[in-house]
This record gives structure tokens, sequence and C-alpha cells, in this order.
């Protein structure tokens, strides 16, 4: 199973964003969430990323629990809805980066 | 005003509309160097020639004076500390505020003006009455041999209370526009905290930072009205370079006072050339940092 999310809750102060949401993903699935602006798309995927943290509930990739595992532990890619690139870096660094940022155990492997 | 019917008449309204302000052009560029002349070469001017007004000889005496070094000297050490302990201050500020939601974010942010808004004076005072030998805090410092007021560690601190704002409000708007897309992309990408603030966060911000820490310098140099309270005017311990004109002017010594504020206008000088050609150099190195 690719992506497990169980009883997702999460909820910006008085609004609920997130209502006890429950999905399973196959691995090599292509899915797309539809949904009118503020329905909790973004905040879904922020989530499964690790940028966002539930309330409650659990986030199983790979049938491993990441639920509390730092976004850099996560290995999700993430493209952002206004591209974020690397302002300060050039084309090549922008690239780069991510590998730049490894550790060095996983690049001599 | 009607369209115009053919192109011929386009052209001649465009032609109107370009050349129109000319004569408003004319008012504020005058304007602006009447201001300019009346309010920074003028006194700049006076400055030296007042400085050099008994010759080159007593120019150099007055400024190489033990006195005028030692206020120099006190000056620098202020400014060497005063900036970076800022930098450091106003970087986690502003990273804090514009980055995290935390209760009275508001208050903080609105409370950072203050030192602008207080009079230096009243800042002075403030460290006298909560550090002064007549406190509980202070004589507890005094038992212990740390002086505080009246030393060079008042006028730091006071420096500091000053000057604070400066670079913690130039970083906050940029880093509140820039937002946190780029650091939560290098997130996804595995970096860790330090090489995100390192590579992404630090070089979004050099520029704000570098000015605000240029304004800082300039201010912590220049100010007065705080550091002449704690300092108690010790000459050759207390005396920043403001402090030790003000003596000089006190005396009738002019001319020896000008001179020595000479120097603070080439200190000023030596900021804005600083800005300009670090301005210079950034420009040309970004693209390829």
């Amino acid at each position: 199973m690719g992506i497990e999310l169980q009883n997702i809750t999460k909820t910006f102060g008085d609004y609920k964003a997130i209502d006890n949401l429950n999905l399973n993903i196959a691995s090599g699935d292509l899915i797309a969430l539809l949904g009118p602006s503020g329905c909790g798309k973004t905040t879904l995927l922020r989530i499964i990323a690790g940028l966002e943290l539930a309330d409650s509930g659990k986030i199983i990739l790979e049938n491993k629990d990441t639920t509390n595992l730092p976004p850099r532990k996560k290995n999700v890619g993430f493209v952002f809805q206004h591209y974020a690139l690397f302002r300060r870096l050039n084309v090549f660094e922008n690239v780069a980066f991510g590998l730049k940022v490894l550790p060095f155990s996983l690049i001599s492997r | 005003m009607s369209q115009p019917e053919t192109s011929k008449n386009n052209l001649t309204v465009t032609k109107k509309r370009i050349s129109d302000p000319r004569s408003v052009q004319i008012l504020l560029i005058s304007l602006t160097y009447l201001f300019f002349i009346g309010f920074i070469f003028l006194p700049l001017g006076l400055v030296f020639s007042q400085a050099f007004s008994k010759g080159w000889s007593f120019y150099l005496e007055s400024i190489r004076e033990p006195y005028a070094i030692e206020a120099v000297k006190l000056t620098m050490l202020t400014l060497a500390i005063v900036v970076p302990v800022n930098a450091v201050f106003g970087v986690s500020a502003a990273w804090a505020i514009t980055k995290f939601n935390f209760k009275g974010k508001t208050t903080l942010k609105s409370l950072l003006d203050l030192p602008f808004a207080v009079s230096p004076v009243i800042a002075g005072l403030i460290f006298v009455l909560l550090l002064g030998s007549r406190t509980a805090f202070g004589s507890w410092l005094g038992e212990h041999g740390i002086k505080i007021i009246f030393s060079t560690p008042g006028i730091v601190i006071a420096t500091i209370f000053v000057t604070f704002p400066f670079i913690a409000r130039e970083l906050i708007p940029l880093m509140e526009a820039q937002g946190r897309d780029e650091e939560e992309a290098a997130l996804t990408l595995g970096a860790k905290g330090w090489q995100i603030f390192g590579k992404i966060t630090l070089s979004n911000i050099r520029w704000g930072l570098l000015y605000g820490m240029i304004l800082c310098g300039a201010r912590s140099i220049g100010e007065f009205g705080a550091v002449s309270v704690v300092s108690g005017h010790i000459r050759g311990q207390t005396n920043t370079i403001p402090l030790h004109v003000e003596i000089l002017y006190s005396e009738y010594n002019f001319t020896a006072s000008f001179a020595v504020a000479s120097l603070l206008v080439f200190l000023a000088l030596l900021t804005v050339v600083i800005k300009s050609v670090m301005e210079k150099q950034f420009q040309k190195n970004s693209f390829h940092l």
C-alpha cells in the first residue's frame, strides 16, 4: 500500500479544515484531489509531506508510520503553488540543492 | 479629453503629455537641491571650515590629543559590540515574528518601535534607574565589583537599546514578503535547519540585514542622549566621540570641538561609501552565488 491516511483531522482555530479523513492510495496510482478553495486539499498535502502536523490521525507511507517524522525524513516530493524556486541560487544550484543537502552517508553509497 | 481621430492628433497629444510637467520637474529638482544645500552641504561645510579655522596643525592636535583618541576608541568598541549583538537579536526577532505564530506577537511587533518613540534621554534614565548603584540590583553588582552605570557596559547597553529596532525593522517586511515557501521546499528536499538558514534564509535577507547593520552602526556612533545620561562624562574613560564634542564645545573650545565633530562626519561619509560599494559588489555577485 502506497499512502495510507487514517482518521486525519486538522483544525485552524475554529475552522475545521480536515474532518476525520480516511484515504488509501495504492502504489503507482495517480490521484487528484478536487474541491473548492479552502476545503483542505493543500492542507492534506502539507500534512503528508510533514510541513503541517495533523491534530489527530496517522500517515502511513510504504507501510511505515511517518506521522511524527520531520519532513526531511519522509522523502516526499512537493511542488509548491508558487514553485518556490530559491531566488538567490542559480539554475544549477536550484536543481542540485536536494542532492547537496543529502547526508554524506547517502551520497557515498 | 475627446478621443483623437487621426494619428497626427494622437502624436501631438502624447508629446504634450510628456513635455507638460517640465515646470513641475524643475520645481521639484530645485526644491531637492535647495533642501540638500540648506540641510546637508551648508552644515557640513561649516563643520569643516570651523575645524580647519586654526590650520592643519591645530586640527591634527585636536584629534590626536589623548582624550580624543580615548573617545574614538570607546566609540569603536561600542560599535563593535552593539552591531553584532543587534544583528543576532534582529535576525532572531524578525524570524520569530514572521515565521512563527505565538501569543503576544502583535504586541511585540509594535513594541519594537519603542526605542524610536521614546526620547533617548529617557532611555538612558531607564538604565540608570534599573542598574544604578541606588537600586538593589545595581548595589548587588557593585558589591561584586561590576560597574555598569557611568562605565563602558552602561554605554553599550544604552546604545543597544536605542539601536535595536533598526535591523529587525528592516528584516520583518522583507521576510514577510518572502514567506515560508523556499524554506518549506528546502525542508521537503531534506535540508536540515542550519542548512536552510545558511543557504536560503540568510542569503535571502542579507541585503536587508546589511542595510540594517549599517543604519544601526551609524546610529550607535552618533548616539548622544542615552549615552550622555549613563556615561558620567569621565574624560578618557567614558566619553564617546559625540560626548567629547559637547564637552569641548561647552568649554568654548570651538575649533577643537568642530575638529572632533569632523571625525563623526568622516565616519558618516565612510558608512555611506561602504554601503554603496557593498551594494555594487552584491549586485555583481548575486548571479553566481
